[in-house]
């Protein structure tokens, strides 16, 4: 082969390399990060619904001490709306806050009504919960976290955002296969008579980025499904250690720490073997003339003051 | 099968390029050994790997991340290439140009196909294998290959030169960018990638060197 082919079919080489480095290795991601979850499907149950009609149509509320069942939930599609009425009675606190004559009152579902007459004016806090999941491939985890609004702990609870803000679960994964990755968290512990145990399951479709929580009783006899929680969809997905989430200026400092350890050791080999360094300063110009930097002959008069007889050569360069 | 394929397609490369070149005839029964040797270390390095972990590891994830990466990865594995490496070729008398290099290489290359079934074949994996496999067949294995390739070139300067600064060149550097390529795994694949790219352009760089220290 001659030697200009040669050259030629290196660069090849070295070009099909670096091509094949830059856009293979996405694949084997490590941790997928949903951010910016919502509620895809809003529930409430029978008295959450009058509560929330009553809120936007007259604006006033009325709280009820009956409880219908799980048998009446309603599920309603995403909408603003129906997302604020599912913030102000959504779980954990099962529960609402008004602004009364009394000041910031908490008032519980099944509270008697004799209550009622506190609740004359009121301001409802909506507290909007930020979901976020992160499925760690590697640790076979699925951690949820639901971070509350801060308004809601500031003014309610009167407490400085703290610890509380933000809640998580984490889940292990028992199965993955074909785009859905089904994640548990058992206890033994059970909150009823006869339970001996309970189950939180999460279920994800990582095609639509859906995430599904049941949760379950145990007792001795049966399983059975006692919390259908809403869907949550996520838009914002992550994934670490996976192609196009992060890129080379995120640590330049350390590719720069990394290629001058490099060239240190490169050039104290060559000096061993009297090798001039090969990194020619024509070369490093001629890239600056190709990028059309400012003034590339006199940077380079500056560098090669010495070398006055390669002057001539730079100028074919820039013709 | 293409899981198998992409698990074996960086050997399936550098044993072809090997076979088809004239250059190497001689050394076929070496390079044999060298790949065997390679995969032996794999055992100790495994036995290794896990008490280092065992003994050191904790919650602190960037603890872990430097304890695979430069412990783990780097010091363990690197370390047991060229304990290889030394003990075979002093033995030498006389070498050709290459001799070396390409017993790095292949000590390299027999560790990392093993290593490579480990992780492609492992139970954790065995949904995303043929991904594993894949991934692999381009970022982790052609990271050993060219690390094992700047150890035999910065060895072989160590034997003819006497001279015991290549000797640390040929431990340090290998631990080194094993230890940085591992690290920003967990991070950053990006950087991972580019420190391939560098061991590349070194390796490159050194061979022209090579050329010159013969002369």
């Amino acid at each position: 082969m001659e030697e200009g082919n040669k050259k030629s079919m290196t660069r090849l080489i070295i070009l099909l390399v670096s091509g094949m480095l830059l856009l293979v290795g996405g694949a084997r991601a490590k941790i997928l990060d949903y951010s910016n979850c919502h509620l895809h499907e809003i529930m409430l149950d029978s008295n959450s619904k009058l509560r929330f009609e009553a809120i936007t149509k007259n604006n006033t509320i009325k709280l009820t001490t009956a409880s219908e069942g799980l048998d009446k939930i309603i599920k309603l599609k995403w909408s603003k709306e129906n997302f604020d009425a599912y913030n102000t009675f959504s779980d954990p606190s099962e529960s609402m806050f008004v602004d009364g004559d009394y000041g910031w009152l908490r008032l519980y579902k099944g509270l008697p009504d004799a209550y009622d007459n506190y609740i004359k004016k009121y301001k409802t806090i909506k507290r909007f919960d930020k979901y976020s999941y992160s499925i760690n491939i590697e640790n076979s985890t699925i951690t949820r976290i639901v971070t509350y609004s801060d308004d809601w702990f500031k003014k309610v609870e009167k407490s400085p955002v703290d610890s509380r803000l933000t809640k998580s679960i984490v889940f292990k994964i028992t199965s993955y296969a074909d785009g859905i990755v089904v994640g548990k968290k058992k206890s033994e512990f059970g909150n009823r008579a006869g339970q001996v145990g309970s189950e939180f399951e999460v279920i994800i479709n990582l095609k639509d980025s859906i995430f599904k929580e049941n949760y379950y009783d145990t007792t001795d006899y049966q399983t059975k499904l006692v919390h259908d929680w809403p869907k949550v969809i996520c838009n914002n997905i992550s994934s670490k250690a996976g192609l196009g989430s992060k890129n080379y200026l995120d640590y330049w400092w350390a590719l720069v720490l990394i290629a001058g350890i490099i060239f240190f050791i490169y050039t104290q080999t060559g000096k061993e073997f009297n090798i001039q360094n090969q990194f020619k300063i024509e070369k490093i110009l001629k890239l600056f003339t190709y990028l059309k930097l400012k003034d590339p002959e006199k940077k380079y008069n500056k560098i090669n003051k010495k070398n006055s007889s390669k002057k001539e050569d730079f100028k074919d360069y820039l013709g | 099968m293409e899981t198998l394929f992409f698990t074996l397609l960086p050997a399936i490369v550098v044993v072809s390029f090997i076979y088809f070149s004239n250059k190497f005839a001689e050394l076929k029964l070496n390079l044999i050994k060298a790949f065997l040797l390679g995969i032996f270390i794999c055992f100790p390095a495994g036995i290794l790997n896990s008490a280092a972990i065992k003994t050191f590891g904790n919650d602190n994830d960037i603890n872990n991340a430097l304890l695979m990466g430069f412990m783990a990865g780097g010091l363990v594995e690197e370390l047991l290439k060229f304990t290889v490496l030394y003990l075979y070729f002093p033995s030498k008398t006389s070498f050709k140009r290459y001799d070396v290099v390409i017993f790095a290489l292949f000590i390299s290359l027999g560790f990392a196909v093993y290593e490579n079934f480990g992780y492609v074949f492992a139970k954790k994996y065995s949904e995303i294998s043929f991904e594993v496999a894949f991934a692999r067949a381009f970022t982790a294995v052609p990271m050993h290959i060219f690390n094992g390739i700047i150890m035999g070139y910065f060895f072989e300067f160590y034997l003819l030169k006497k001279n015991r600064k290549f000797l640390g060149y040929a431990v340090l550097l290998p631990i080194f960018l094993h230890g940085c390529y591992n690290f920003f795994c967990s991070e950053n694949i990006l950087i991972s990638k580019a420190i391939i790219l560098m061991m590349i352009f070194l390796a490159y760089r050194l061979n022209i060197m090579s050329k010159v220290a013969y002369k």
